[in-house]
């Protein structure tokens, strides 16, 4: 039914909606001088009941024209809203991208440091000490992840 | 022609709204990619500095997927306010 009602243009359903206000009027008078006269006095009540029709209809299309302006309004309004939020969320990965960016390049540099260092007094603490093998097991039993190696679950 | 009318009232009257979606944000691929696993220090090596670069190495790491983390929760933070903005 969606489909057959998308087909109409908006603006039809005002014209709909005055045009069938204006015919009740119309009936309604036209109810009103019946009922003045002798010969047409029978087709007052007739008249008077499609003048109701009408108006009926004209008012219950009108109603539905306007809500329909506003619903249609409010979808513009929020398709904007959405569009805006979608630039929105383009603009902060974009910043976290950069930030990320800083943030490695800067965790990056300060290895390096740390290795020029390891690398200055590397003869000196070797000579002075001796790691065991057993220390070295433990230090690598430790780097494993917990998760993936009992649960199988890969993070 | 009240017929025509009435049929499209009433076709009117059947009328919904249309529904305004907002498509999910996609996260950076540089936060969508997994720690990588810790190095391992040589078995056989006797060196503290072999030992003390591997561990630095690992401290190195973990700044890296701290950061990663930290950066979640800010990318998450914005885009539940950018979210909240359109919904409320």
């Amino acid at each position: 039914m969606m489909w057959l009602i998308s087909l109409i243009p908006v603006d039809y359903f005002l014209y709909a909606a005055w045009g069938m206000i204006l015919l009740g009027l119309a009936f309604y008078v036209a109810a009103k001088l019946a009922a003045l006269t002798v010969y047409y006095k029978i087709a007052e009540l007739p008249l008077e009941i499609l003048a109701i029709v009408s108006l009926g209809l004209g008012v219950y299309i009108y109603g539905d024209y306007s809500a329909q302006t506003v619903w249609q309004q409010r979808i513009a309004e929020l398709q904007h809203e959405v569009e805006v939020a979608q630039q929105k969320s383009t603009v902060v990965n974009t910043q976290i991208v950069k930030q990320i960016q800083v943030q490695h390049k800067v965790i990056h540099d300060k290895q390096v440091v740390i290795q020029d260092r390891i690398k200055e007094v590397a003869s000196n603490i070797d000579s002075e000490c001796v790691v065991d093998k057993q220390a070295v097991d433990i230090l690598n039993d430790a780097s494993i992840y917990p998760i993936r190696s009992t649960q199988g679950v890969k993070p | 022609m009240i017929k025509k009318l009435a049929i499209c009232a009433l076709l009117a009257g059947c009328s919904t709204t249309v529904p305004v979606v907002m498509s999910f944000p996609h996260a950076p691929t540089e936060l969508t990619s997994t720690c990588p696993d810790l190095a391992k220090v040589p078995p056989n090596t006797t060196k503290l500095s072999q030992v003390l670069d591997v561990v630095t190495d690992n401290y190195s790491q973990y700044h890296e997927c701290r950061s990663k983390v930290e950066n979640w929760i800010d990318w998450y933070n914005q885009q539940q306010k950018i979210f909240t903005e359109v919904n409320k």
